[in-house]
């Protein structure tokens, strides 16, 4: 069997820099290692080699930054609730998986909520059951929340998720009496 | 000839833009943004002429195009009906791995015939005219031909126009230290249609297009340069983030008014 790898074109070889960090190390210190080792094709070889390291670093920061930036507008309380280590969190989460659909800002949310939730670090209960309504595409959902704000406090209430004309609902129904 | 001037949509400027403020007289929306929800589009092609704008048909990835992404972007341009469609001068994946935003990719032969090959698969699937739009990269990729040329071959080869990004233009011309009007005056003004335009930020020595800042002098200036050189017919406000008030956005569309009529009075 050969082991010989199909070549790929010098853009192929730039999408796995700009995702793979540890590449990038290797690529600082030898590209054509690197080319060699992806299988640039001959023609785009040349081009390859001559990617500058400072500004593939930019590039790469920047894309991860952009992601980090679509997700927290989805899930601001989870990412507030991280506080300085937010973006430590999101970088950790972010160089192992990458989303691949056209959803991919509500995917990224989702699979970082769920990547926070593996590692223990907080979150926000009630943003997860919205994010997972329609990450799921379901169409109605109930449970029990006990991190509703009201009145500057963390309640426990009743959450009710439904669509209505194609569109995620919430209504909140406070457990108990003084509100 | 009247512009067009106009918002790219957003959920957070809906209630502003839905209550039809008299400065705007188009609308862009993105594709990606209606792939499950129709009912808000048929709304919004009631009431403005719309240009629908893509993110991810990645033209510039080598080999084929994604045809589910494509039909699905094909059913929203059938359903908006738009004066135009527009996408990127840009890969956003290549060789199994989608990185989720714009990259920029190499000027050669080999990237002209497959950029070319893309553009015309997309205007035959969508039956509308196709501008393309030049990126902001803080990444330089080598290549064989001078982006301007690359971009004027391209339109010539396609049949596609131009939708220049003046702030990415000015973007690039600060991070890279080239001369923005050396640029433009390169590229064949008949193939500028369309501009986009939103304030840069900057931190340290570096400019960004962070899509979340007020419209700056200098890029009111550019933008008027544009306009004398070439004959847009819209011109399109991108805002994404750190959203201004609707003063602040009815005031940078009554200022583009007067970069327009600035520009029929020369």
């Amino acid at each position: 069997m050969s082991n010989a790898v199909s070549p790929i074109s010098c853009i192929e070889g730039l999408a796995q820099l700009l995702s793979d960090a540890e590449l990038r190390q290797q690529y600082a210190k030898d590209p054509e290692l690197v080319a060699g080792q992806l299988g640039i094709c001959a023609g785009e070889r040349h081009l390859f080699i001559a990617l500058p390291v400072e500004q593939l670093a930019i590039q790469a920061e920047l894309l991860l930054k952009k992601r980090m930036r679509e997700a927290w507008k989805i899930i601001p309380l989870s990412f507030n609730g991280l506080g300085e280590a937010a973006a430590t969190h999101f970088y950790a989460y972010a160089g192992r998986y990458w989303p691949d659909t056209w959803r991919r800002h509500v995917q990224d949310a989702w699979h970082f909520c769920r990547y926070l939730q593996d590692e223990g670090l907080p979150w926000n209960r009630s943003e997860w059951n919205r994010l997972d309504f329609v990450y799921q595409r379901r169409y109605c959902r109930l449970g029990i929340v006990s991190d509703v704000m009201v009145a500057g406090k963390n309640t426990t209430a009743l959450q009710l998720l439904y669509r209505k004309d194609g569109r995620m609902q919430q209504r909140i129904f406070y457990l108990g009496t003084g509100w | 000839m009247r512009q067009l001037i106009g918002v790219g949509y957003r959920s957070q400027l809906a209630g502003w833009i839905n209550s039809r403020p008299a400065e705007m007289s188009c609308l862009e929306i993105t594709a990606e943004h209606f792939f499950d929800d129709r009912t808000t589009l048929h709304k919004l092609a009631q009431h403005y002429p719309i240009l629908v704008h893509g993110l991810g048909l990645s033209l510039g990835t080598p080999g084929a195009l994604d045809k589910e992404y494509l039909q699905q972007f094909a059913a929203v341009v059938q359903a908006a009906d738009p004066l135009w469609i527009s996408e990127h001068i840009a890969f956003t994946r290549a060789g199994g791995v989608d990185l989720g935003h714009l990259n920029p990719i190499a000027c050669t032969e080999d990237a002209l015939a497959n950029l070319v090959e893309h553009a015309q698969q997309v205007m035959a699937a969508c039956h509308k005219p196709l501008l393309l739009e030049n990126i902001t990269t803080h990444l330089q990729v080598p290549g064989s031909i001078a982006e301007t040329d690359f971009i004027n071959r391209l339109c010539e080869q396609s049949g596609c126009g131009m939708l220049l990004d003046v702030t990415n233009l000015y973007v690039n011309s600060r991070n890279h230290g080239f001369d923005a009007l050396q640029w433009l005056h390169e590229i064949e003004p008949h193939y500028i249609r369309q501009l986009h335009l939103v304030g840069y930020n900057k931190q340290g020595d570096t400019w960004y297009d962070s899509h979340a800042e007020n419209i700056q002098q200098e890029l009111y200036e550019l933008t008027r340069t544009v306009m004398a050189y070439s004959n847009v017919e819209a011109i399109i406000i991108e805002r994404d983030n750190n959203f201004p008030t609707t003063q602040q956005m009815q005031q940078e569309l009554c200022n583009l008014e007067q970069c327009c009529i600035a520009n029929q009075l020369h």
